[in-house]
């Protein structure tokens, strides 16, 4: 005789959690705490229907720790250093001006010139945080002034600022290769060209955008534009060449092997004290603003760090990782299939996960699958990553739409931002459309080296 | 929620053995998968065993805690157990260190000798214990290699300055041999070599080694690892939580890290000859370490051995005994193993083992 | 029983044990319909504000000065790894060891204490970013009703949870003295307590917030204590 046994079905909680944020997030209370209070509300129902381990709670600090001792870290405080140093001295202003006399009449040059450095800065730290804020800092205020509109100086901002998650060499590319076991150099080299591709469609959706709509993205106006060529080569020596001289000694230092890319960004704070000192603009107020604007963001940036570690440990305590799994396993609809769901998922977490996080829930579930169905290891890779970098950029949830929020003057609205990045999103997936249908464009690079097999 | 009957084998009444689920935390990454296959021997088996009854989840490092962080999970009983190394809670207690391998001592058939009838496991066991743990044996890499170098060193003065990546003990010998020691977590180790921000790295061995890449950033492969001649893992569990296991399953977990043990060692051996060949062939250049540069390192491991044992009652207990036995046991192989594996292995150089 | 303020006892004919139970009841003998009560805690509400609003900004204080703290731990920071840098390559040119675990560790260890410090100081200066897409659309009061609940409802959980479940972490910590694992390391223990202050700060900040913005709520205050 058996007994009755009574089953309450939690499978629900792992994804609820996803859907509770979505609801609590949009009260408007400051997202890191929200994400956190949201993992613990979870964690107490799942304590009280018997699901939920409260020991595993334990585990925080350790998480936390993690965070701590993480040296890739480092680069946040040190980049928005630099960029409030540059900012509140007005050096970056100046060099932008600079920039935009030196374009002329080519309307959207300031913008063109935030891609190409996103790319730069991109290729130096590959930490999305650092690069948002930074460029965030230095460009926004000055398109502003000069009357771009306000959502495509956000969405280019944003999107530039992502670029660091694919153009190699990238943190994420790093710990996506150790997830899938492969070599980090093929992957290197695999996502140089949809890298440079996706920089290649930001721009020209930049140019030709301000070709277009003439307004959004204007020209510098006639009377700043138009100084005479003596003076105009004394103010390229004088505003243009040390802040460039600062950006070649941040990036060589690390192409020769200097310092990591981490040390990098504190060589580079050296630099913007030194070149304020130059410029008649240091003073122990400048100083002052400068670390509280890098005491502020960056406790912003690690806080919601913390929160996103609370929330993915309760979705892992509820099984939410098992439950994936299981929907995986199941998945009708072969390679084809599997690609969808897998870049769907990847996609809905990084609403609210930490890359990081992602890369240790999701990577292990679907690489099994992913070599059982034949594809390419470092092409998936390189696949995830471009995935992974939209998925930070989509509205309403994206770290780098957080982090561009936190250094936007009010005057720009959230919704501005939102509306700034569905165009480059767009450019986006059709660059992700494009390596999936042509695998080429991602296999050819590592090809070439010998030691692929 | 649903109101089912009951089906046979998951009546509350029945007197078989309870329906337990762990949590096993460990320090690997799943694509390191010879090492965290030791974590997942010890779970599949248990399952095997307990015909489904006694289940283990594995989780790879960051899943649940950072890698470095099994111990400190264990202790407070977040998990009910974890896969790592002890060398990596030093800092907790130096005497951690011989649990898995020190620089200069014991092979992976040694290690096992001191720990399974030498009394070593009874010593460590002790130390666990007052942070309410137990730990048991669970896999060997065997000897590992001596690290990637961008550039030759041929003598100890080619060390002094030498910015190089090695973590513990074998990190604490070198920086007194004049090496630059530079503390990087694995994921940095590539990116640092290939830029030239360290010269040297040293991961575990050609299997691991390769799939790192470490192969593309520098050329010369150092041989032997001197600082990790045969380092076991061990599997930690929460003392608590084994008191609570019924005593038929503390049996089965015990054997399942035996297996563990043995079979981690036949993977390694197998995979590591092969990934070497193919290193090798991919243009990496053996390279052994000199005389000079062992007996010095050997002279700076035992001096910090000794300076160590007089501060610390508890390193000093474990060290005198373990030196003892390491005495013992390396002049009963020089008989038995080396004078064999002198003529039948050693007859040919090795750069002719790998041509 | 209720401990009143002294401004309430006028009403203490109310508060007989009686009185109360009939109250619960839900009809009062004593008051003419009302519910004595809700009419004591609305009383409550209406007169703590002032009491606890001296606590509020002490803590305000507290914070921004730790802020300033905080600057020099910045510059400090700058200071260490431009020295890690020149350090490793004048070492190789000089044959010295300029650097060493410490100097590297000492660098992610100002860091923690950065933002682990600043946690607090960021909410007062309301700069964890809010996804503000109708909190935006709100007037204050609004805002102030949302920030009140949320710090109830999330942040404090929040740091009550991370409080509880890490004392026995730094407790372990400390009872080893543990330091590093890497040659050359430094003490792990202070840095873990860090975690512990932090969440004691950010609480305290969270219930400076909550007095500020019940203050508010209440009349006490004109500004919105979000900035
Ligand atoms: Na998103
Ligand atoms: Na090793």
């Amino acid at each position: 005789m058996g007994e009755w046994i009574i089953e309450v079905d939690t499978t629900w909680m792992g994804p609820g959690m996803f859907l509770g944020a979505l609801v609590l997030l949009a009260f408007g209370y400051p997202v890191a705490f929200a994400l956190g209070g949201v993992g613990i509300l979870f964690g107490l129902a799942g304590v009280g229907l018997g699901v939920f381990d409260w020991q595993l709670f334990t585990a925080l600090p350790d998480r936390f720790f993690g965070t701590m001792s993480n040296f890739t870290l480092l680069a946040i405080p040190y980049f928005i250093f630099l960029g409030a140093m540059l900012q509140k001295t007005g050096i970056a202003e100046r060099l932008l001006e600079t920039m935009g006399i030196l374009f002329g009449r080519l309307r959207g040059g300031l913008a063109l010139a935030v891609v190409l450095v996103g790319a730069l800065l991109a290729a130096t730290t590959g930490v999305v945080a650092a690069t948002v804020v930074a460029m965030g800092m230095i460009s926004l205020p000055v398109m502003l002034r000069y009357g771009y509109n306000k959502q495509l100086a956000t969405g280019v901002i944003a999107a530039s600022g992502t670029l660091g998650q694919i153009i190699p060499p990238s943190v994420v590319l790093v710990v996506l290769g150790d997830q899938l076991g492969i070599s980090v150099g093929d992957l290197f080299l695999g996502s140089l060209i949809p890298g440079l591709l996706i920089t290649a469609a930001f721009a020209l959706h930049v140019l030709i955008s301000a070709w277009l709509r003439p307004d959004i993205a204007p020209a510098l106006p006639a009377t700043v534009r138009e100084i005479g060529g003596k003076a105009l080569a004394g103010r390229v020596l004088k505003a243009m060449l040390p802040p460039l001289l600062l950006i070649l000694l941040v990036l060589g230092s690390i192409f020769f092997g200097f310092a990591t890319p981490t040390e990098a960004g504190a060589v580079g704070c050296l630099g913007a004290i030194v070149l304020a000192y130059f410029n008649r603009q240091l003073n122990l107020n400048t100083l002052r603003q400068a670390c509280d604007d890098t005491l502020r963001t960056t406790s912003m940036v690690i806080f919601i760090l913390f929160g996103s570690t609370l929330f993915s440990l309760v979705f892992r305590g509820l099984e939410g990782d098992r439950f994936m799994t299981e929907a995986l396993v199941n998945l009708p609809g072969g390679t084809l299939g599997f690609m969808l769901v897998s870049m769907l998922v990847v996609f809905v977490l990084g609403f609210f996960i930490d890359f990081f996080e992602i890369a240790f829930i999701v990577i292990p579930l679907f690489v099994p699958v992913a070599q059982k169905l034949g594809i390419d290891l470092i092409w998936y890779g390189v696949v995830l990553g471009a995935n992974l970098q939209t998925s930070f950029l989509t509205p309403p949830f994206g770290f780098a739409l957080f982090y561009l929020r936190s250094v936007a003057p009010p005057e720009v609205k959230t919704t501005d931002i939102y509306r700034g990045v569905i165009p480059f999103i767009v450019l986006q997936l059709l660059v992700l459309a494009l390596i999936i249908a042509f695998p080429g464009i991602v296999n050819f690079l590592p090809s070439l080296t010998p030691s692929a097999s | 929620i649903r109101i089912r009957r009951a089906t046979s084998g998951e009546s509350t009444t029945d007197s078989s053995l309870p329906r337990v689920e762990w949590r096993m935390t460990t320090s690997w990454p799943k694509s390191l998968d010879t090492i965290f296959g030791g974590a997942a021997t010890i779970c599949d088996r248990v399952a095997a065993m307990t015909d489904g009854r006694f289940k283990i989840t594995p989780y790879a490092a960051g899943e649940i805690a950072p890698g470095l962080k099994v111990f400190d999970t264990v202790q407070k009983g977040s998990v009910e157990c974890g896969h790592t190394a002890s060398y990596y809670y030093i800092g907790k207690n130096p005497a951690f260190a011989f649990g898995t391998s020190v620089p200069f001592g014991l092979t992976a058939q040694q290690q096992n000798a001191w720990l399974y009838q030498g009394g070593g496991l009874d010593m460590m066991r002790q130390i666990y214990g007052d942070f309410g743990i137990i730990n048991f044996p669970a896999g060997n890499t065997g000897a590992q290699m001596g690290g990637w170098f961008k550039r030759q060193v041929n003598s100890v003065n080619d060390l002094k300055g030498l910015k190089m990546r090695i973590p513990g003990l074998g990190g604490k010998v070198m920086e007194r041999l004049g090496v630059n020691v530079q503390g990087l977590p694995g994921g940095e180790i590539y990116l640092a070599l290939d830029r030239g921000v360290i010269d040297a790295a040293e991961f575990v061995g050609p299997y691991d080694d390769e799939k790192l890449g470490l192969h593309k950033t520098a050329k010369y492969y150092y041989y032997p690892g001197w600082w990790e001649p045969g380092p076991t893992l061990d599997v930690q569990v929460n003392k608590t939580a084994w008191a609570k296991l019924p005593k038929e399953y503390q049996a089965v977990f015990e054997t399942a890290a035996y297996e563990s043990n043995l079979t981690m060692m036949a993977r390694y051996d197998t995979l590591n000859q092969a990934a070497l060949g193919r290193l090798v062939a991919g243009g990496t250049q053996l390279t052994a370490y000199s005389k000079e540069i062992l007996a010095a390192a050997q002279k700076a491991a035992f001096e910090i051995y000794d300076e160590d044992a007089s501060q610390n009652a508890g390193f000093k207990q474990v060290y005198e005994q373990w030196t003892d036995f390491r005495k013992r046991v390396y002049n009963w192989n020089r008989v038995n193993e080396l004078s064999f594996t002198d003529f039948a292995i050693g007859k040919q150089p090795i750069e002719a083992a790998f041509p | 029983m209720l401990q009143l303020p002294s401004e309430l006892r006028h009403d203490q004919k109310c508060l007989s044990p009686r009185a109360i139970q009939y109250c619960l009841a839900g009809s009062c003998p004593v008051d003419s319909g009302r519910n004595v009560i809700l009419d004591v805690l609305r009383r409550l509400v209406q007169s703590l504000p002032p009491k606890l609003l001296p606590f509020a900004r002490r803590v305000d204080r507290l914070n921004r000065w730790i802020a300033k703290f905080c600057y020099l731990l910045v510059m400090l920071m700058i200071g260490l790894g431009v020295w890690n840098v020149i350090g490793r390559f004048l070492g190789r040119l000089l044959g010295m060891n300029l650097t060493s675990n410490s100097l590297i560790e000492g660098q992610w260890y100002l860091f923690s204490l950065l933002f682990l410090l600043g946690g607090a100081y960021t909410l007062f200066r309301d700069g964890h970013v809010r996804v503000d897409i109708f909190y935006n659309q709100w007037n204050d009061r609004q805002k102030a009703i949302a920030n009140l609940l949320g710090t109830i409802v999330f942040l404090i959980p929040f740091c009550i949870v991370i409080f509880l479940s890490s004392w026995s972490e730094v407790f372990n910590s400390w009872s080893t003295w543990e330091i590093s694992p890497d040659p050359g390391g430094l003490p792990r223990y202070p840095l873990k307590t860090m975690i512990l202050v932090s969440v004691v700060l950010l609480m305290l900040q969270g219930i400076a917030e909550i007095i500020k913005n019940w203050a508010f709520l209440t009349g006490h205050t004109d500004t919105s204590p979000q900035r």
